[in-house]
């Protein structure tokens, strides 16, 4: 029986590490795009905390009220 | 998309059990079967290299299916199924390519020779590594995914004279395991398949199939969670 141990091993190492290469390729992706949501998360946070408040303002009076008042002047 | 609880789940079930399998797969190979006397050790690799190759060929028919359902339905799920399963099957098709070679060096003398199989193999990985490549080179996403379908279906063509063309030509010296050949066992380096030989062909055919579907699997979801992203990203900038 010729002696092909290094050949076997050699190529499941590489097979396998294919096969890692592929698996970490994957993981690797996933946990970039969810970096990008907690991003995107805090983005939209810090929008909302930024955005103006709104308090009440004085009702604009009618238009045909200015007209009087002008009127009366 | 976002994954449900229910769903993360069971691809986290999947998951592990692919684990599971690979593992067992591999000690089988190292352990169950004897060492083959005209090729001693190098033979074991032959459980990977089919393994991978029926892995791959799951994925490129599973990306058939997807292109025939995308270009009826052009609903974008489709697409992202045959896409991912077009990188999954090239990646494992990878693994097919490179332990074949380095188990031709000591039964064939070379690591690698323009026999009819290995050649229609090597067109069969370019085949499939243009498909990524093309997809990537269009711009507008509903002529991409027309194209991608389209290519994806053509594209089987390659896989389907792999598998043919060692049972028709008779100048191959690829090994044929199962059914007919028109070479002789002299010329390919063929070798007896004993019951635990075939036992660990078979698990190992199982394993692969089903890793490639896990894998399938989870690049669906980040294809799903891209588009997410993508989405709530414009509509930060609507608000803006």
């Amino acid at each position: 029986m010729p002696d092909t141990l290094d050949y076997m091993i050699t190529g499941y190492a590489l097979g396998l590490a294919l096969v890692a290469l592929i698996i970490f390729s994957i993981w690797w992706r996933y946990r970039s795009l969810k970096a990008d949501e907690a991003a995107l998360a805090r983005l939209e946070q810090d929008i909302r905390e930024s955005a103006p408040v709104k308090t009440a303002q004085p009702k604009p009076e009618p238009a045909s009220e200015k007209a009087d008042v002008a009127e009366a002047l | 998309m976002e994954y449900t609880e229910n769903r993360n789940f069971w691809l986290r079930v999947m998951t592990y059990v692919s684990a599971f399998l690979l593992v067992a797969a591999t000690i089988m190979s190292f352990t169950y079967p004897g060492a083959e006397r005209s090729m001693g050790e190098v033979q074991r690799l032959f459980y990977i290299h089919l393994g991978s190759f029926f892995g791959s060929f799951l994925t490129f028919s599973v990306a058939v299916v997807a292109g025939i359902y995308y270009l009826r339905t052009r609903d974008n799920k489709w697409d992202r199924l045959e896409a991912s399963s077009v990188e999954i099957g090239l990646g494992l098709s990878a693994v097919t390519i490179v332990t074949g070679a380095i188990w031709a060096r000591p039964t064939w003398g070379t690591y690698w020779t323009w026999d009819p199989r290995l050649t229609t193999i090597a067109i069969m990985w370019l085949t499939y590594a243009a498909y990524l490549f093309l997809r990537s080179a269009i711009e507008d996403p509903e002529r991409k995914r027309r194209f991608a379908a389209v290519y994806a279906i053509i594209a089987f063509s390659s896989v389907i004279l792999t598998i043919v063309i060692i049972r028709v030509r008779p100048d191959v010296i690829h090994p044929t395991v199962a059914g007919p050949s028109t070479t002789s066992a002299d010329v390919r380096g063929e070798f007896n398949v004993t019951p635990r030989i075939r036992d660990t062909v078979f698990f190992n055919i199982f394993t692969y199939c089903v890793l490639s579907a896990v894998l399938t699997w989870h690049r669906i979801r980040i294809e799903n969670k891209s588009d997410f992203i993508q989405e709530r990203k414009l509509s930060i900038l609507g608000n803006m």
